[in-house]
């Protein structure tokens, strides 16, 4: 794997790591994101995960073509991420009313819907990182009997909750937006609140499986996420 | 407070932006043309991170129903004050129950009104800028609202009153540095890119500008990755765009540029129709 470091406009640096999305060891850029938030905390203002990269913004003052003179690339941190990641069952209810794509779905892969749903729900997904809206996660892990091109014509509003496919990737619309994906479910969880610290229910490197909930379920969990009273479910493996 | 009697085409509350949640897939915000909102600022004696209005061009009509002391910078909008025209450069006492209309720029984009004491408006995740499912406002509508500090005994004494904003520069060449695809060009297309007319279309936004070439510059879809507000990318079929203070902090376009600092302000600056030139710093 090979890893390189570059100037990103005048405040920030690039890291980034030459593997495809398959193979590229998540945990080391986890690791690096937590050691350089650590041992950079006076001149880091912030830090933003992608699959391959992480993009570290600066506070005023600090010189990027400094930090990557004296930057060791070939420095081993793995033993900095101590964040506990948790691994969450999020509740998706797969009905018609709210899965207007699954159809498309089950034929673009010669299977039916009720096998749609078996293999969405059978995996453990890992949340690589929050981007495109707030709290939106990108999701590794998806079966590849799954994998279905995006729309051709994007929908002008896709329902907060909504959970989606799209290319050979899975994902949650934790706001209302505009988007291309096809929609197979919905979860009445709240993706997104910011009163909450942090305000994104996923954070990068937790896990998630989806639980299969039928519309009665739904409109309960969805009743307690707005009461407060709703618990949500975790595995925890520790 | 403030009494928005028309919004103008797009108005909203904006400090220097929400920092430290851009890793929530929060934007980062904040106003348009920082040096110009700073200014308008540092004239009323107000911590450079006081929220202000920006607004686009036509600006928007507001009715004081209590005294101020505002300054207004960026775009050269015609200022009206109870219908009777006013030299902006300066700060200026608004009495009870007047009415500020912004009018129309001949330059510029964004103008701003900054209020000794500064815009109050709610704060979440340590800003006050507007953005749509952040904050309860995305933009202000005719009919809204803006609470402002009260004027005190010391207001006044720390206003400086004698003192002039700098004058406002549009500058068509764009300053940037190459972006993390920037190789991904062909040298036909890295020739096309610089010291070339690049117009800017009427679809610009705070998201981001879209801007059109005549010689077509190409480059392949990426992983995606992070981007930031001044990243310069391009789309599959050719269109550049240039994402502005509310970009999303990931994208999956090839990063061909960043502007610096001074690039994005430029870049805000430039009407629509008007065309830019890059220079590789």
């Amino acid at each position: 794997m090979k890893r390189t470091i570059r100037k990103f406009g005048n405040s920030a640096v690039l890291f980034e790591w030459s593997s495809n999305i398959k193979d590229i060891d998540y945990t080391s850029l986890l690791s690096l994101e937590s050691y350089l938030l650590k041992a950079y905390s006076d001149e880091i203002l912030e830090t933003v995960m992608a699959y391959t990269s992480l993009a570290v913004y600066f506070e005023e003052g600090t010189d990027p073509d400094d930090f990557i003179e004296n930057f060791d690339l070939q420095q081993e941190w793995d033993f900095f991420d101590d964040t506990k990641h948790n691994t969450w069952v999020l509740p998706v209810c797969y009905s018609k009313e709210f899965a207007p794509d699954i159809s498309i779905v089950a034929s673009q892969n010669n299977i039916n819907e009720r096998e749609v749903i078996q293999l969405h729900t059978s995996r453990e997904y890992l949340v690589r990182f929050i981007g495109f809206l707030p709290g939106f996660p990108y999701l590794s892990g998806l079966d590849h009997r799954l994998f279905t091109p995006r729309k051709t014509n994007p929908r002008k509003l896709i329902e907060r909750g909504s959970v989606g496919i799209g290319g050979e990737q899975t994902g949650i619309y934790t706001m209302d937006s505009p988007g291309g994906w096809n929609i197979i479910g919905r979860s009445p969880l709240q993706f997104f609140n910011v009163l909450h610290r942090p305000p994104s229910l996923l954070i990068p490197g937790d896990k998630i499986q989806f639980r299969s909930i039928d519309p009665h379920t739904f409109e309960r969990i969805h009743q307690g996420v707005i009461e407060g009273t709703y618990e949500l479910e975790r595995v925890n493996h520790d | 407070m403030i009494e928005v009697h028309n919004p103008g085409i797009y108005c909203s509350v904006q400090d220097l932006g929400r920092f430290g949640s851009r890793r929530y897939g929060v934007p980062l915000s904040g106003v348009m043309d920082r040096p110009s909102a700073v200014n308008a600022n540092a004239l009323l004696g107000n911590e450079e991170s006081a929220a202000v209005l920006e607004f686009a061009n036509p600006g928007p009509k507001l009715f004081f129903n209590k005294p101020a002391i505002i300054a207004i910078a960026g775009a050269t909008f015609q200022v009206h004050i109870n219908g009777e025209s006013i030299a902006t450069s300066q700060p200026v006492l608004v009495e009870t129950n007047s009415i500020v209309d912004l009018g129309r720029a001949q330059e510029g984009v964004w103008g701003y009104l900054a209020v000794k004491g500064g815009i109050l408006s709610e704060s979440v995740l340590g800003s006050m800028s507007f953005y749509s499912g952040i904050t309860r406002f995305s933009r202000i509508t005719k009919g809204h609202i803006l609470e402002i500090a009260a004027l005190s005994e010391s207001s006044s004494q720390e206003v400086n009153w004698g003192k002039k904003l700098p004058d406002y520069n549009v500058n068509h060449k764009i300053e940037a540095w190459p972006g993390p695809e920037y190789e991904l060009l062909s040298e036909y297309n890295k020739l096309a890119l610089f010291d070339n007319d690049l117009k800017v279309t009427p679809q610009s936004n705070r998201m981001a500008s879209l801007l059109v070439s005549e010689l077509a510059i190409l480059a392949p879809e990426i992983i995606t990755s992070p981007v930031q507000p001044g990243t310069i990318q391009i789309t599959p079929s050719g269109k550049i765009i240039a994402l502005m203070r509310d970009a999303q902090t990931t994208g999956g376009y090839a990063r061909i540029l960043q502007l610096s600092d001074e690039g994005i302000t430029n870049l805000t600056r430039i009407q629509p129709g008007e065309s830019v030139q890059f220079k590789l710093n």
